[in-house]
């Protein structure tokens, strides 16, 4: 799990120019402005571009909050996580 | 004797009107301009609870009849949620005003198919879901606005996806206005020039494309949210019932710059 939130800690930077440290797996859109409609496709894009998955409308309806991302995420790259 | 309307009548707003991505930017300058109109809005969101939150403290503040609906109009459950919210304290909409939007910003070849299927999704596909879920309970003068953008028919960077949408979004519009007028409901089309929202700093080279927008606005200056709420209100009001599919460009005079 550490890998991969740092991963994706990564992709929030990138995309919303947010400190890495400050997301956590409990993040959701209420703590960081820019994660609206546009900038949910727009992290779920560079989320596809970091990890080399395709994520379809479904996935995308379930990204709620880090928790959500990263199991769908490991759910991908075919990582089980107990 | 001819009788002349109220400014009441014609420019008053009355029931429940729902409006889609209504808690932030454009839509929520809606929600509150057309609750202080008379208008009782159910204010649609997804993501943003503190957005909704804070919405809803304004309205409660200032005795606007506002209330919030969380749902994902890209969802059959949500559209549920929607129709079976949008009609709590009424029987039927007066309106519907469609403002969520999302998109993919790339260049051609950096876009899928997927990202295809996305921004239709919101633009377009829940846009035709919720009216067709909502068809019957649109009052006999009910006014349907969908809020597109200057993309639908200007070749902007990085907006092939968000701007053909809006296309299908306004031909889609278009259609629908001929068919529902016989039901007395209109539908309409508002495009929103640049405006001065969060939106910007979404798009790659934000900052410079919003100085270039300001400098070819003849005003010197981006329209507000609030503006296109006006224009909104016109559209939605009385005053406005000749009016039936067309398209109203609100964008201080910049798309008429040679």
């Amino acid at each position: 799990m550490d890998d991969v939130l740092a991963r994706v800690q990564k992709v929030f930077y990138e995309a919303f120019d947010v400190d890495p440290q400050l997301i956590s797996v409990e993040t959701t859109p209420n703590e960081v402005p820019a994660w609206d409609s546009v900038g949910h496709l727009d992290l779920a894009s560079r989320l596809e571009q970091a990890f080399g998955i395709n994520l379809d409308v479904d996935d995308l309806m379930e990204m709620e909050n880090v928790r959500e991302i990263i199991r769908i995420v490991d759910s991908k790259t075919g990582v089980e996580r107990k | 004797m001819t009788g002349f309307e109220s400014m009441d009548n014609l420019f008053g707003l009355t029931g429940q009107v729902l409006v889609i991505g209504g808690t932030r930017g454009i839509g929520r300058a809606i929600s509150l301009h057309f609750a202080s109109a008379g208008a009782s809005v159910v204010a649609n969101f997804l993501r943003n609870q503190k957005a909704a939150d804070d919405l809803k403290a304004t309205s409660d503040r200032e005795g606007l009849p506002i209330q919030l609906c969380r749902a994902d109009v890209t969802t059959s459950q949500g559209i549920e949620h929607i129709a079976h919210s949008a009609l709590e304290g009424a029987t039927q909409l007066s309106g519907m005003v469609y403002c969520a939007a999302t998109g993919v910003h790339r260049v051609f070849p950096e876009l899928t198919t997927r990202h295809f299927d996305w921004t239709f999704s919101l633009n377009v596909r829940a846009f035709f879901a919720l009216t067709k879920a909502l068809l019957g309970s649109f009052s006999e003068r009910a006014s349907i606005l969908a809020i597109s953008s200057m993309g639908a028919e200007r070749a902007l960077p990085y907006y092939s996806l968000v701007g053909s949408s809006k296309g299908a979004l306004e031909a889609l519009s278009r259609h629908l206005s001929v068919e529902l007028a016989p039901r007395g409901i209109r539908v309409n089309i508002l495009v929103p020039g640049a405006i001065a929202t969060d939106a910007w700093k979404t798009l790659p080279d934000g900052d410079e494309r919003m100085k270039t927008a300001v400098d070819r606005t003849p005003s010197g200056r981006l329209v507000t949210p609030e503006e296109v709420a006006y224009a909104a209100h016109f559209l939605c009001s009385k005053a406005a019932t000749g009016i039936i599919g067309q398209t109203l460009i609100v964008d201080g005079g910049a798309g008429i710059v040679g």
